[in-house]
């Protein structure tokens, strides 16, 4: 896909990682602690709602996905903060280096579907 | 309108099959699939900072069974059918829909009737006598017809015999 602001491949990358890593994570997490494993579906809407959380725009979720919110305010909130740091420099770094801000919310979302698509590329974004 | 302790019934009767179908993974200490009901179970444990037991639900929840007012030979006719139902390929999740749509329907028709009996005629009664027509009288006409043969499928795609039903419609009818 051609973004109107290309992407920075070490940028893209990192975002990647960082939603294989909160998969994982979370399988393990949810293994331990509810003693459930949670299919392909769940995993992405969760690692979505982890990125939505963590711009803050959790509240535009269809209710249906209150729990995977709680879920992730109440196992994850290390991570989350950590995530919205590492989103905050990104943000910084892009309009410094000329993504206006207005488009920055949009431009996060845009490192976001790329890493997610690579890390899910069968199940759908929950919201578009 | 059905009430809290009939919405608990059903809710249990969901999580007993669904814990069922998975007690050789959670009692060998494996993580068990995400099923609907099992799912929430998880979700509000996990909110109270609990580890979920699932051994420990299952039990309980035999317990609450018995307590609703249910037979063994309820109970058994549920884990028997759920297991041969799964035993031919099926999934858990499509043996839910298979139970509860004609559930859901059932207790719609019954809490309908329900409205139009005399308070002093025992609920039990009207459940025994309305599923038994529902499964042994052909005089039904009309949209209703549709209604009866998407209860029976209860007995005709899932297994269960008309006793069960009816036990069911008994013992659902007696919660408050």
């Amino acid at each position: 896909m051609k973004y109107r602001y290309p992407l920075d491949p070490t940028t893209e990358n990192f975002i990647f990682r960082t939603i294989r890593e909160m998969q994982d994570l979370l399988q393990e997490t949810v293994a331990s602690q509810m003693k459930i494993q949670l299919p392909e579906k769940a995993q992405s809407e969760i690692c979505q709602i982890y990125f939505y959380v963590a711009i803050n725009i959790e509240n535009l979720l269809d209710p249906r996905y209150k729990p995977g919110i709680d879920l992730i305010n109440k196992n994850f909130s290390k991570q989350l903060a950590n995530f919205q740091n590492d989103l905050q420099g990104i943000a910084l770094s892009s309009i410094n280096k000329g993504v206006p801000k207005a488009y920055i919310l949009e431009y996060l979302c845009m490192y976001f579907e790329s890493g997610y698509k690579k890390v899910f590329p069968n199940q759908p974004l929950i919201i578009g | 309108m059905i009430t809290e302790n009939q919405k608990h019934f059903i809710f249990d009767i969901n999580c007993y099959y669904q814990l069922e179908s998975q007690k050789e993974k959670f009692l060998s200490g494996k993580p068990i699939d995400i099923l609907p009901e099992l799912t929430f179970i998880a979700l509000s444990a996990n909110k109270n900072g609990q580890t979920v037991n699932w051994q420990a639900h299952y039990n309980d929840t035999y317990n609450r069974l018995k307590a609703y007012g249910l037979t063994d030979n309820w109970i058994t006719q549920l884990k028997t059918k759920l297991n041969s139902y799964i035993g031919s390929g099926k999934t858990v999740d499509d043996f839910r829909m298979k139970f509860m749509t004609p559930i859901d329907l059932l207790i719609s028709m019954l809490t309908d009737i329900l409205k139009s009996v005399a308070p002093s005629i025992p609920k039990a009664e009207i459940a025994k006598s309305v599923i038994g027509d529902i499964f042994q009288k052909n005089y039904w006409n009309g949209p209703v017809v549709q209604q009866i043969n998407t209860v029976r499928t209860l007995s005709n795609v899932v297994g269960f015999d008309t006793n069960f039903v009816i036990e069911f419609g008994k013992v659902f009818m007696q919660q408050r």
